[in-house]
């Protein structure tokens, strides 16, 4: 191993700060010592796809396929560092000679093929931030670059791949695509169709590589080390990165997972964990929560809405808060029927403002029915929007109500509820918050 | 009678396969090209020119390339050649450049402590390991890499003092080296 002092004189003369006097007498040291020269080769690879992977940012096809130089390096005399050959002026240089002499290869056309590696198309009201190579993509262009970076914080988006790959990603994620066959799911869930001709694309996490051996199947990738392959047709090669390396073959109905300690534990396959179809709206992704009347709930988290309280015990079901966030849905459902008080709840005044359309969400009663509103203060209007579907609206917008609303005295009270289902559309901004109480159990 | 063989038609396309196949081979190897090219002119402004003087030398000689033979030690002395003569036309002397045993040295630890796979597989972890660098580690990065300045002018740019961004820079490229060489030796334990 070298010193540091060396690999910084490495970088200095790679960056053009060292004298002649200096670099000749680096190279000498370098002549007699060969991890010297080892890591200086090494440092300078590191220089030149520095430099290509950053220029390759300046330059982009302009529509007459001529190439432009859109932006940056405003000032580009006096420089000491050298110029670079991004990889399409390369393309480019190398175009101009075959021009010449009249000949195309056809990977010269592959490699000016506008098409983009991936196209994307998010739900609406998905929210995520998109980075090409280290810039945000502040025009929120709807397709990757090799090393392009997508972090989705809610919704879902589906990616369609050059190369005929079909993907669903589902909030929180964030990815990286590494080229048109390999992508890297740092976190999130995503679903995968793998079409014959793209057989070999890759998925990679922490935790996990996953070659596909032409298939269908689901990955996530979770922050607290535990990713998991799920497959639903096909093969796919699952392994462990890194030394300790663990390689299975899985087909259609198995699962695998890869927890901390490094090893591939089989699991269940579940194909209720991915969307394998886009949504239409933010609200039609919301996986449904059923509480179930003897079974635990643990900060169990879906789309568009979450649970305020940790842990909601339904063995004695009494009460139960939760928040949708955007868009979203959550389903109670008793073993048994029970009559239910449902009011609205406070929303923390430092989250984002809520219900400005004055849009309070929907009720459904499944099994059940409505007994009786209480809104001494005239607030809130239930409107049905079919027997058992109900609107329910602020009638009076005031800011403050509308973050803590006098909910405490208005509710709704259901009789005889087996399944009830709460809702939110997404293109009605903001949060809302919901309580519920089981005022009594039918049960004699 | 099968005539194909002969055929000003077959020979087009015989030869259009052969320049395809060429052209993937540089295409491929450009990169390292201009990373061996970079080893021989450290921080010089000009390895773009010696860059396009070896590309367009390897073109013309593309049919004295034999297939299937080592496409990387050819482009290699082609591009020593090119340096050396540009160095020449331009009047200058480089020690490193006209030491034929360090520079020898210099392409076999090319060949031999970067070999093809790990350079096809070296921007790809680049790229990932670039996503684990703060947001500002990789704007400092990319600013000076596009921006074709000097340390010093970049850190005017980047309103850092020059000894700073040298040391940022140096700990963001020792990390980032680190990174690729853990990330394409775990791939070469599993591959």
């Amino acid at each position: 191993m070298i010193s540091e002092q060396m690999e910084q004189r490495i970088y200095q003369c790679l960056d053009g700060e060292l004298s002649e006097s200096e670099k000749e007498l680096l190279f000498h040291e370098l002549e007699k010592e060969p991890e010297a020269l080892k890591v200086y080769c090494r440092c300078a690879a590191l220089d030149a796809n520095l430099q290509r992977l950053a220029h390759s940012q300046l330059h982009l096809d302009d529509d007459t396929g001529n190439i432009a130089v859109l932006k940056k390096s405003p000032n580009t005399v006096g420089t000491k560092k050298p110029k670079v050959v991004a990889t399409l002026a390369l393309v480019a240089s190398v175009a101009a000679i075959i021009t010449i002499l009249g000949l195309l290869a056809p990977q010269l056309w592959q490699a000016q093929d506008h098409t983009p590696l991936v196209s994307f198309d998010p739900t609406p009201d998905t929210q995520y931030t998109l980075v090409h190579d280290g810039e945000t993509d502040l025009l929120k262009e709807t397709c990757l670059q090799a090393g392009s970076q997508l972090k989705l914080s809610q919704g879902t988006i589906e990616l369609t791949f050059k190369s005929g790959v079909r993907s669903i990603i589902t909030a929180p994620a964030d990815l990286v695509l590494d080229d048109g066959n390999t992508l890297i799911l740092n976190t999130g869930t995503a679903w995968f169709q793998v079409p014959e001709r793209a057989i070999g694309f890759t998925v990679r996490t922490e935790g996990l590589d996953i070659v596909d051996l032409g298939t269908e199947f689901g990955v996530i990738a979770k922050l607290d080390g535990h990713h998991e392959v799920h497959v639903f047709k096909g093969e796919v090669k699952a392994s462990r990165p890194g030394a300790q390396k663990q390689s299975v073959k899985l087909g259609a109905g198995q699962a695998r997972r890869s927890d901390s300690t490094g090893q591939l534990v089989v699991i269940k396959p579940s194909s209720k964990s991915f969307i394998t179809k886009r949504p239409t709206s933010l609200a039609a992704t919301g996986k449904p929560l059923n509480i179930n009347k003897g079974t635990q709930v643990t900060g169990e988290e879906g789309i568009g809405y979450t649970l305020s309280k940790n842990k909601v015990s339904t063995d004695d079901l009494k009460d139960g808060e939760f928040t949708i966030n955007s868009g979203g849905k959550l389903a109670l459902t008793f073993n048994e029927p029970v009559d239910l008080k449902i009011s609205t709840a406070d929303i923390p005044y430092n989250s984002a403002p809520w219900n400005s359309n004055e849009d309070f969400g929907k009720f459904t009663i499944v099994e059940g029915e409505l007994s009786e509103v209480y809104d001494p203060n005239q607030e809130i209007l239930i409107e049905p929007l079919s027997e058992t579907s109900f609107k329910w609206t602020f009638t009076k917008p005031n800011d403050d109500k509308y973050r803590t609303p006098s909910m405490q005295s208005c509710r709704i009270d259901l009789k005889g509820i087996r399944k009830l289902e709460l809702s939110k559309d997404a293109s009605s901004p903001g949060q809302a918050a919901f309580k519920f109480q089981v005022i009594s159990s039918n049960r004699k | 009678m099968d005539n194909s063989s002969t055929s000003p038609i077959s020979q087009d396309a015989h030869e259009n396969e052969a320049d395809g196949a060429y052209v993937t081979l540089l295409t491929q190897h450009q990169v390292n090209i201009q990373a061996f090219i970079t080893s021989l002119l450290p921080g010089d402004p000009d390895i773009e020119d010696v860059l396009q003087r070896t590309n367009i030398v390897l073109w013309n000689k593309r049919e004295q390339f034999e297939q299937n033979t080592n496409f990387k030690a050819w482009a290699f002395s082609i591009a020593r050649w090119e340096t050396k003569a540009w160095l020449t036309e331009k009047k200058r002397k480089d020690w490193l450049v006209f030491n034929d045993e360090l520079t020898d040295q210099m392409a076999e630890q090319f060949q031999e402590s970067i070999p093809d796979q790990k350079n096809e597989d070296m921007l790809p972890s680049l790229r990932r390991c670039l996503t684990r660098l703060s947001d500002n580690e990789r704007f400092l990065i990319f600013n000076y890499y596009q921006a074709d300045k000097s340390i010093a002018e970049c850190a005017a740019i980047v309103k850092k003092t020059e000894g700073a961004l040298r040391v940022a820079l140096f700990r963001i490229r020792i990390s980032l080296r680190r990174c690729i060489e853990s990330h394409l030796a775990g791939k070469e334990v599993t591959s």
